[in-house]
């Protein structure tokens, strides 16, 4: 893997490796039932061996080879491979807000994406990424090679914050391309109406997706700051507001803890998973969040 | 009612008041930008606090407009005058203020002298005085003299006076300063005003009479707030006068107390090399002597100085005299030998001490002739003029002309003639003292020492001479004993027999004191002790016997300090004079380098120490007014004030912004 990618550094990759075990955790959470039927088998399909790895089921380890060879080697199937991640990053304008040293809000998002990429092709599974605003911008179809994944990693590379969110438009759009249920991961800032990204959430949630709502939001869209009197500057409409923080900052922060709760009630009603991913926090602790 | 600006000049700084006002826009109009994800949160907010902050901007805005409005208006000193006291200040009129600057004026109250409190008083009421008003000071002192010859507008320069004058060491001529004032006033227009600046001290105006015309109006400041308690050194006296080398000398300090308590004090006395100290109690309103006694040594001029611990009144804590040490006297006597009178007289100079008595001696400083012979006059006379004290008891036998001889007096027919009575039929002859106020008599005046006029003599010269040169005539008015100036030294004439079978004046007690105070009060040409020493208005002078070079003399201060002196050559001898009135202390006049003569300046204590003050009320003349009064005319005059009240809205306004502001965020957050 070459350090060349923006959005997969070499040191992540280093920790990545860490999370292996965890990725058969989180198989077993998001694919459980494949599990039982792929043991009873009967479109079992080879497709290679890998090395064990502590954890992975010694009903899989392949006792001939081992006997040949004295290496213990897992014998894997097809049908192991049919975990399918769908990666939905908001690229609208918002995401486009500076955090320090020259990153977005939209980077954050994509070195956790990058993450998840890698992680999954690594898990031999399969990883499609939807790059959207108020449209569907680059979208790239199921894969688990490594050429996928480097395309992956270049688009979010290439990804450049657009025009207004509109998650919900991006998820009907790309409904009729999902034919199989999988997980979806979607990287957002959420600013748009609740009720309407869970109406588009919806026929994903009964066709059996998974889903993982990530809310991106800085510590001054939570907080607001004590800047005084200023003019803030819409990124998404070029509108301007002239306010004094400290006047309207616990109003805001309520404001914004409504709007998280919101959004936070419908999902665990819906039994999506939704979790804040603030950009001054490392996106290591939402792989954690994932593989516990 | 009418506003004035005393700093008019600062108007142009009212446009600071546009200040808060181009903050506000310029705040409203050029905050910091901020990028923002989605102003939709933001904007929910500010919908709900918009109404409710508007109003209060604005009343912020006001409260800091008006705030530095105030401050600006403070900076201003606005002053508030009603129509009357404008047209007082601006109507034409004369001011003379008498401000005290005696030595009492001194005394500090409270932190602040007298003195101060009456320049400070003086510069209000110049303050008040309008363009067109005439004024002059006229300063309270020994020589009361006024700051400008005649009374001028230009206040500026009084003030500024008043700000650089400081208190004399003098006491003051009150009679005169408001002589002074009043004729000052006399050359003035308009209405006439004298202030009279003093702390009214008893001493000084007790015994005064003013005289004001009804056309000026007198006003009178008292600033002397609290009862004085103080305690002064009022003389020092050394005795004898001119001591000898190798004796012993008495210094008395004598304290007086001017308290109603009765007071402890230490005297300490500084001379040549040696330091002592007296501790001394002074009842209520009395007084002490501390005594010390020091030793003389070489025979020179030596300076002393004795003084108090220091109180609130320093002036007075100390004293200065000069005293002469002398090497003793050489007495040469004359006469008819085995002459009873001559053994008699040569006893009584025999007893003291600080005379020799020789048979012979060139020059000597005393020369005593008993029933000298009539050819002896013109030589006795010439001893004198060249400086001796001459002693002379006149025989049987002079002549007229001898006796012209001696006394330069009379004429050649008038003989002295001899009268004898009768010891055991006659009334004897008895003296009595003629010049009572002749300092000869002062030791005698307690009663200590006897009569110096007691004794019955049988026996005496006839003789007539002019009143002023007797000091002890007889019944008759024949004189008994003369004196008379001649050269440099004394002519005395002793007309009191002595003889014991013709006078009993041997055995009177009084008569060896009134020998040695006659020799000390005639003897030699020094000069006395009372000579050296200087009290204000006197101002410091010597006279030399002989004319000397005007830059051969210096007038030293006792730190070595050269001062100014003036040269009198019109007087003969020359005199030589300090150019000014000198503060307390001891002074040097320096020949060719080297102290010729040493004199001391003193307080003038007697005058200027009982600091108990006068009710000015209570003088019968003009109006007193109180500090307070002072300053609320001084208050009329100028108008009053505001800015304080400027300086009070821009706190107030300061205090409510800050509130408001307050208020405003935390109504946010609630």
């Amino acid at each position: 893997m070459p350090a060349t990618f923006k959005h997969l550094k070499p040191e992540d990759v280093r920790k990545l490796k860490n999370y292996e075990l965890s990725a058969r955790l989180m198989v077993e959470g998001w694919l459980s039932g494949r599990h039982r039927s792929r043991q009873r088998g009967s479109s079992i399909e080879f497709h290679e061996y890998r090395g064990y790895t502590p954890g992975d089921d010694p009903k899989l380890v392949d006792w001939r080879v081992f006997a040949r060879t004295d290496r213990v080697f897992l014998k894997t199937f097809e049908q192991e491979t049919n975990m399918e991640m769908h990666l939905f990053v908001d690229s609208s304008a918002s995401m486009g807000f500076p955090l320090s040293d020259g990153v977005t809000k939209l980077d954050h998002a994509s070195f956790f994406a990058a993450c998840m990429a890698w992680l999954v092709v690594r898990q031999t599974d399969k990883v499609s990424l939807h790059l959207f605003d108020d449209r569907i911008r680059t979208s790239l179809p199921l894969g688990s090679t490594r050429t996928h994944l480097h395309q992956c990693l270049n688009a979010l590379e290439n990804n450049k914050p657009g025009n207004k969110t509109s998650l919900a438009a991006a998820l009907e759009r790309s409904l009729p391309v999902l034919n199989r249920r999988g997980t979806l991961v979607i990287l957002s800032d959420f600013y748009e109406d609740p009720a309407a990204v869970f109406k588009a959430l919806n026929p994903y949630i009964h066709r059996g997706f998974r889903i993982h709502l990530f809310q991106v939001l800085t510590p001054m869209e939570l907080d607001l700051g004590e800047v005084g009197l200023a003019r803030f500057t819409d990124l998404e409409t070029g509108e301007k507001l002239t306010i004094h923080s400290q006047q309207v900052r616990e109003s805001y922060r309520e404001a914004v803890r409504q709007r998280i709760q919101t959004l936070r009630s419908l999902a665990v009603s819906r039994r999506v998973d939704w979790m804040l991913a603030r950009t001054d926090e490392s996106y290591f602790a939402l792989l954690d969040r994932l593989t516990q | 009612m009418t506003f004035s600006l005393l700093n008019a000049s600062l108007l142009a700084f009212t446009a600071l008041i546009a200040v808060p006002v181009l903050a506000h826009l310029f705040a409203k109009a050029r905050p910091r930008e901020f990028l923002f994800p989605s102003l939709q949160w933001l904007r929910q907010v500010e919908r709900k606090t918009t109404n409710l902050r508007k109003p209060k901007d604005w009343l912020l805005l006001l409260l800091r407009t008006l705030a530095v409005a105030a401050i600006v208006a403070a900076f201003l000193q606005p002053l508030l005058f009603s129509g009357a006291q404008l047209t007082a200040a601006n109507a034409r009129k004369t001011l003379v203020l008498v401000v005290d600057r005696s030595a009492s004026m001194g005394f500090v109250e409270q932190g602040q002298s007298r003195f101060v409190r009456a320049t400070a008083q003086a510069e209000d009421i110049l303050k008040g005085a309008g363009s067109q008003t005439l004024a002059n000071i006229v300063w309270l002192d020994a020589v009361p003299d006024p700051e400008f010859p005649d009374p001028a507008v230009n206040v500026n320069a009084l003030r500024d006076s008043l700000r650089r004058a400081q208190v004399t060491q003098e006491p003051g001529e009150v009679s005169e300063s408001v002589r002074i004032a009043l004729e000052q006033l006399g050359r003035g227009e308009g209405a006439k005003e004298l202030y009279v600046i003093s702390d009214f001290q008893s001493s000084a105006w007790k015994n005064v009479t003013l005289s004001i015309p009804p056309n000026v109006k007198l006003l009178t400041l008292p600033v002397a707030t609290t009862e004085a308690s103080n305690a002064a050194l009022t003389s020092l006296v050394v005795q004898p006068e001119r001591p000898v080398s190798g004796t012993e000398a008495r210094v008395l300090c004598r304290v007086r107390n001017f308290s109603a308590a009765e007071a402890k004090t230490t005297v300490q006395l500084a001379f040549a090399e040696t330091r002592q100290s007296r501790g001394i109690t002074l009842p209520p309103w009395g007084e002490g002597v501390a005594e010390f006694r020091v030793p003389c040594g070489a025979a020179c001029l030596q300076s002393l100085a004795a003084s108090l611990p220091e109180d609130a009144f320093p002036a007075d804590d100390r004293r200065f005299a000069s005293i002469e040490i002398r090497e003793n006297w050489r007495v040469v006597s004359e006469g008819p030998p085995q002459d009873a009178s001559l053994l008699l007289w040569q006893r009584a100079l025999a007893s003291f001490g600080w005379l020799d008595l020789k048979s012979t001696a060139p020059d000597p400083e005393v020369r005593l002739a008993v029933h000298a012979a009539p050819d002896r006059a013109a030589e006795l006379r010439s001893a004198a003029e060249r400086g001796a004290t001459v002693i002379c008891q006149p025989g049987e036998d002079w002549s007229g002309s001898a006796w012209m001889a001696f006394w330069n007096a009379g004429s050649k027919d008038a003989a002295l003639r001899a009268e004898q009575l009768n010891r055991d039929k006659d009334k004897p002859w008895t003296m009595q003292t003629a010049q009572e106020d002749h300092s000869l008599w002062q030791v005698f005046r307690s009663g200590e020492f006897g009569d110096p006029a007691a004794g019955n003599l049988w026996r005496r010269l006839h003789l007539k001479l002019a009143d002023d040169q007797i000091l002890l005539r007889y019944a008759d008015g024949v004189p008994a004993l003369a004196v008379q100036r001649a050269g440099k030294g004394w002519l005395l004439l002793w007309n009191i027999e002595l003889d014991e079978t013709m006078s009993d004046r041997v055995q009177q007690s009084s008569f060896l004191v009134l020998l040695g105070e006659l020799l000390l009060h005639h003897g030699e040409s020094g000069v006395s002790t009372a000579l050296r020493q200087f009290i204000p208005p006197q101002t410091l002078f010597w006279q030399p016997g002989v004319p000397l070079a005007v830059d051969q003399v210096r007038l030293n201060d006792d730190a070595g300090r050269e001062l100014a002196a003036l040269h009198d050559a019109a007087q003969s001898p020359p005199v030589f004079r300090a150019r000014e009135m000198l503060p307390p202390g001891n002074y040097r006049w320096m020949l060719d380098g080297q102290a010729a003569e040493r004199a001391s300046v003193n307080f003038p204590a007697d005058a200027e120490s009982d600091l108990r003050t006068l009710d000015p009320a209570s003088l019968g003349i003009g109006k007193s007014l109180t500090l307070s009064a002072a300053a609320a005319l001084a208050a009329q005059r100028d108008g009053l004030p505001l800015w304080p009240w400027c300086v009070a809205i821009a706190v107030l306004a300061l205090l409510l912004e800050s509130l408001l502001a307050r208020s405003a965020i935390r109504m946010q957050t609630t």
